[in-house]
């Protein structure tokens, strides 16, 4: 007569269905995990909407400061001061309009001195190491104050770095300075 | 693999459990499967879109719609800090070339290089793709603004650049491979559960099967009144019905034909018994008529003689027999030597000239001295009425399944045994054609012969020997223990 089913039946059933456990995903196991894809397309390109105020920089017209309004960047409220450096546009030319300011210039804006004082580290690029620094035309200079009294609570201007008549590094301006050569 | 072991690994509980565990698995595996890929499918889908709309945002707020002349480096180093911020990120922003041309970030500015194909259409749309470095699964996307303007004349200053991202998408892949393995606990577990559940489940549904098993080998092995419990009223309920049906009608049938048999065999003993005593009167006459005609010619009363005899035999026969049938013989055990009692078997019928007896004089064996006589008789006339001279009886001790006893083995010379009548020469009333002519045995000396060693214990068979002749072999269990031993 045929005795109870052995313990050793349980064991081995589990062991078979293990095994085809495993041979059940062994197929699925190279998929799993994250997969590559190629190039797919997250729809049409992002439309360039910064909200940025326009920037008021000085340019000289002849010998005389002319405003000019340039679109700004968003987080750059100093960005008037390092646009002097750059050519003039196509536009701006064709109106007469020039920069005296030297563009191997770096001008790093700080504002860390006295209410309403803006300090400016000129840098010159590249830097020739024999003291010998050349001296920025007094109309650069009233471009570089005007353009930076454009920002709201900047009223003077100092200049580290500059050579200067007194043959120091430290220059102060102002714009009314120049008022002689504004128009 | 045969027998239990066998079964084992066919029986239906072990496949009604695998077919419980094959569905549960299955299904786990379907459910862990599902679960898998739509959890990967917003995992990744979340990650992506976290770093898509990052880089929208980013240009759409960082990119003014006019730009300022000569700031595209500004704004660059802008893009790759706000974007390259995040952990795991780093985002490389190139100009936008105005010839048709295809800038690429320089090597080493992102974690996973950038195709030319991949730059191309960033120029057109977003587009990212994942890619794995090294291993590790990187999200890369691309973009450049749109709707700026710029200058017919300078539109090198005004260009606001193409950004490329790539973002590790570790931490995904690492979530993954934690769910995954969750999921492997969870299915082997379900797993276990199930091989356990199915093995409870099948045992109740197989118990009431397992009863009817049971039930039907002790019905096969002549247990009629076998019977089992009906529980409930499905489809094995009906089966174990049915088979209590089937049992009680083969109980009814079998009680009557073993009536019937009984009865038959009663009144063939009745009826020897009943002859019995005219056949002694006849055969005493019928030998008295025969000597009176012996000088005469008295062929018809001998042949009515021997006949008479004959029929006086044969009603013996049907008493011994029936003696077995009934279950009324008895064994007289006694000590025999069987050289001598062999002698003494031979030596009554005028035989011992015609039999050669080989066999140890001192052999001692426990056995009825009668039956025995019976046996060795039968096998001994046998052989000389339809065997061939010599006939030989041969007896030595032999043990079988370690039982003691002794074997004596009847050989003749003669034509052997037919082929169709060695499985059948030991049952009652067998004779082959040519016997059945010219013998006036009763065809049931054999039988008897058979049915005396079954009571000893003891086995009886017929083959035919090697150089021919019919070899009749007989083995008694009960051979004495020497002195000083007790039997087990």
């Amino acid at each position: 007569m045929r005795g109870r089913p052995s313990a050793v039946g349980p064991v081995r059933m589990l062991f078979a269905a293990t095994v085809a456990l495993a041979a059940l995903a062994a197929p699925v196991m190279p998929g799993l995990g994250i997969q590559p894809t190629g190039i797919i397309s997250a729809g049409g390109r992002p439309v360039a909407a910064g909200k940025a105020a326009g920037i008021t920089v000085y340019l000289l017209r002849g010998h005389r400061l002319v405003p000019v309004v340039r679109p700004g960047l968003p987080g750059h409220p100093y960005l008037g001061l390092t646009q002097l450096g750059v050519p003039v546009t196509y536009e701006e030319r064709r109106g007469g309009l020039r920069t005296e300011v030297p563009n191997e210039w770096e001008m790093q804006v700080r504002q860390d001195g006295m209410p309403g004082e803006l300090a400016v580290d000129m840098i010159e690029e590249p830097a020739r190491g024999d003291g010998s620094f050349g001296l920025w035309s007094r109309a650069a200079l009233g471009q570089l104050a005007c353009t930076a009294q454009t920002v709201p609570g900047v009223e003077r201007v100092v200049l580290a770095g500059l050579f200067n008549k007194r043959h120091d590094f430290w220059t102060t301006v102002t714009c009314d300075e120049f008022e002689d050569l504004l128009s | 693999m045969t027998g239990d072991a066998g079964r084992r690994f066919t029986g239906l509980r072990l496949r009604l459990a695998a077919a419980f565990t094959a569905v549960a698995l299955l299904a786990a595996l379907l459910a862990s499967g599902i679960s898998y890929v739509l959890l990967r499918r917003v995992m990744l889908q979340r990650a992506q879109d976290a770093v898509l709309s990052e880089v929208r945002d980013t240009l759409t707020r960082q990119i003014p719609p006019r730009l300022p002349p000569d700031t595209a480096a500004l704004i660059r180093a802008q893009l790759e800090e706000v974007l390259g911020d995040a952990p795991g990120r780093k985002a490389a922003a190139v100009p936008v070339a105005l010839d048709g041309r295809v800038n690429l970030p320089p090597p080493g500015s992102l974690d996973v290089p950038v195709t030319r194909e991949f730059a191309r259409r960033a120029l057109r749309g977003v587009v990212f793709q994942r890619v794995i470095r090294n291993g590790t699964p990187y999200l890369l996307v691309g973009a450049r603004a749109s709707r700026y303007q710029t200058t017919l004349e300078e539109p090198w200053r005004t260009t606001p650049p193409m950004v490329f991202v790539s973002a590790s998408l570790s931490r995904e892949a690492a979530d993954l491979r934690l769910f995954t393995r969750a999921l492997l606990i969870a299915d082997a577990l379900a797993l276990v559960s199930a091989v356990g559940f199915a093995l409870l489940a099948t045992r109740g549904v197989l118990r009431p099967v397992r009863g009817l098993a049971a039930a039907a080998r002790a019905l096969g092995e002549g247990d009629l009144e076998t019977r089992v419990t009906v529980r409930g009223g499905d489809e094995l309920a009906d089966l174990a019905r049915t088979f209590n049906r089937t049992a009680e009608a083969l109980e009814r049938t079998v009680t009557d034909l073993r009536a019937m048999e009984a009865a038959s065999r009663r009144f063939v003993a009745d009826v020897s018994h009943e002859l019995r005593t005219p056949l002694t009167s006849m055969i005493a006459v019928t030998d008295v008529l025969a000597e009176q005609a012996a000088d005469e010619n008295g062929a018809a009363a001998r042949l009515v003689a021997g006949e008479t005899r004959r029929l006086g035999r044969l009603v013996e026969h049907l008493i011994e027999i029936s003696r077995f049938d009934a279950g009324a013989a008895a064994l007289v055990l006694d000590e025999v030597r069987v050289a001598d009692a062999v002698a003494g078997t031979l030596e009554a019928r005028g035989w011992r000239d015609d039999v050669a007896v080989h066999g140890p004089p001192d052999l001692f064996a426990r056995l009825d001295p009668r039956r025995f006589d019976v046996v060795i008789a039968n096998l001994v006339g046998n052989a000389l009425r339809h065997g061939g001279p010599p006939v030989a009886v041969r007896f030595e001790a032999a043990d079988r399944h370690g039982v003691a006893g002794v074997t004596v083995v009847v050989t003749d010379h003669g034509p052997g045994l037919p082929a169709d009548l060695v499985d059948v020469v030991f049952d009652r009333f067998v004779k082959s054609d040519a016997a059945r002519s010219r013998s006036d045995g009763s065809g049931l000396g054999l039988s008897i012969a058979k049915e005396n060693a079954m009571l000893h214990g003891g086995t009886l068979t017929a083959a035919n020997g090697a150089d021919g002749g019919a070899v009749f072999t007989l083995w008694l269990p009960g051979r004495p223990f020497p002195e000083g031993e007790e039997a087990p």
